[in-house]
């Protein structure tokens, strides 16, 4: 019998897909398509894996409907959201930025300038200043917005790191724990309740080019890559969601983990080492 | 918000997860929308099945939507989906909600048992082969229950999502155990008909119950 070839897989998974039966029956099939391509699944964990996801998703459809045609028809009739939640959606976010909007910048202008700069300055000189500054500076300008626009978004990131924190330590419920190096020395906090998760460290030196700390949760040997460390200025932080791993609980073996990956490491298969760790189990 | 400005329909369109999930944390409310009309029926649809009580799920549904607004730049699209992520958040809650209301006295606790013995759970072929002592595990642990029950609204939501077309043969295949050639039979539709409507329906469930479906060996820490 000649092996069965990638694309030909393929095709006969989709065959044995349209009845539930025939996936749940390939390792006992003695119909030679079953019996190539069960040889190839041995040798090719891509294909595996496909049928491993078809196989959850006729199991979960199984599972899901009722046998009673009519409860079945009526479980999974279209259902719409009410009309005004959208509304009610966009005014809850609208009021959320409100309430997050930072004031507006004060000037800090020692009290006696003040008359000055608001009777005495003659117009010309503010214009003539400004266009001196715009001709000898133009060049600098354009670095320093940069260096300003990344300096903005490094404090912003900070920002909601802390009003996380903050946020955190409001919770009851919160828990802290430290975060320690290889060598056992202290290396920043980790605070966090059931939906949020914050982490902040200043032991980390600023990764190379291409270089990330990728933070991990990690499970009885199961790891789950879960985001990387931000920096703004000599501290790092990471911001997370427990929301976002529903399937996630943090349990008594449960640690977090920090990993210095290098430049075009896979993003969910740890390579580097482990440069911080905490149990939040304890 | 920062910017209200609106997005044409081929913006809307051709914007992936990661672009429209950028905008949003760029402060666009016009991406946030539509955000929010690609999505929501889907999230509405899994938690109103969930809860079964409209009202509660559309508090969800907001609070899974404004957590998207304030946490968007935490996105990563390389972890999956934006609606991967906005059901895990509604889950989340919506588990929050249920637990809540299972503390108070028997009536809404009677609700929770309601939520195994209903669905397919009584002759489904995925319950046939597990062994009797699982199901009383789980029959008794909430955790299960409500994980069960969640991912049960979701694979609902999701067959509610498709085609009529494509929903009859899904139906006529899983809940009446029905063959193509049955389902062909049944429908006086032609076979290759009914194989291909399974194969956009299949297809279509497979990508948004990917987080059901492809487990959890992605991102394993070696």
């Amino acid at each position: 019998m000649s092996e069965m070839d990638h694309g030909t897989a393929h095709e006969r998974i989709e065959d044995l897909l349209l009845d539930p039966g025939r996936l749940a029956g390939l390792q006992r099939s003695r119909v030679p398509d079953d019996i190539a391509l069960r040889a190839h699944l041995e040798g090719c964990p891509a294909c595996r894996a496909d049928l491993d996801g078809w196989a959850r998703l006729q199991a979960a459809l199984a599972d899901a409907l009722p046998h009673d045609p009519v409860a079945a028809a009526e479980a999974v009739q279209p259902m719409e959201p009410p009309a005004s939640l959208r509304a009610r959606v966009i005014a809850a976010a609208r009021s959320e930025q409100a309430a997050e909007a930072p004031l507006a910048p004060i000037a800090m202008v020692p009290r006696g300038q003040q008359r000055w700069l608001a009777g005495a300055r003659p117009a010309w000189l503010g214009l003539a200043a400004a266009l001196v500054v715009l001709v000898v500076s133009a060049g600098l300008l354009v670095d320093q917005a940069n260096r300003l626009a990344a300096a903005g978004k490094e404090a912003a990131g900070l920002a909601e790191a802390v009003a996380a924190v903050d946020r955190v330590l409001r919770e009851p419920q919160h828990k802290v724990v430290s975060l320690t190096t290889p060598d056992g020395a202290a290396g920043g906090s980790i605070s966090w309740t059931r939906h949020d998760l914050v982490v902040l460290s200043t032991a980390l030196a600023a990764p190379k080019p291409g270089e990330v700390y990728r933070c991990w949760l990690n499970n009885d040997g199961q790891g789950w890559a879960v985001g990387r460390m931000e920096f703004a200025g000599d501290t790092s932080y990471w911001v997370g969601s427990l929301d976002e791993w529903a399937s996630f609980e943090i349990g008594p073996t449960t640690a977090f983990r920090v990993s210095l990956e290098p430049p075009g490491a896979d993003p969910k298969t740890r390579s580097g080492p482990i440069v911080l760790e905490a149990a939040l189990g304890t | 918000m920062h910017d209200r400005g609106q997005l044409t329909d081929t913006d809307s369109s051709e914007l992936d997860d990661a672009r429209l999930v950028a905008r949003i944390a760029a402060g666009e409310e016009a991406a946030f929308v539509i955000a929010y009309d690609r999505h929501s029926t889907y999230v509405f649809g899994s938690v109103a099945r969930f809860l079964g009580d409209r009202e509660a799920a559309a508090e969800v549904v907001q609070d899974a939507f404004v957590t998207l607004w304030r946490r968007a730049r935490q996105f990563d699209a390389r972890s999956g989906s934006l609606l991967t992520w906005l059901l895990a958040i509604a889950r989340h809650r919506a588990i929050d909600r249920l637990r809540a209301e299972g503390r108070r006295p028997a009536r809404d606790a009677v609700r929770l048992e309601a939520l195994v013995t209903e669905g397919g759970s009584g002759g489904s072929q995925a319950g046939a082969d597990v062994p009797r002592e699982l199901i009383a595990d789980s029959a008794t642990d909430p955790g299960s229950i409500a994980s069960r029950r969640w991912t049960q609204s979701v694979v609902r939501a999701g067959i509610a999502e498709l085609p009529e077309n494509e929903r009859r043969v899904i139906l006529l295949g899983y809940a009446q155990d029905l063959s193509q050639a049955e389902i062909a039979e049944r429908l006086e539709w032609p076979l290759g008909t009914v194989k291909s409507r399974t194969r956009r329906a299949m297809a279509q469930l497979r990508g948004h119950l990917a987080a059901i479906t492809d487990g959890p060996d992605s991102g394993v820490e070696r």
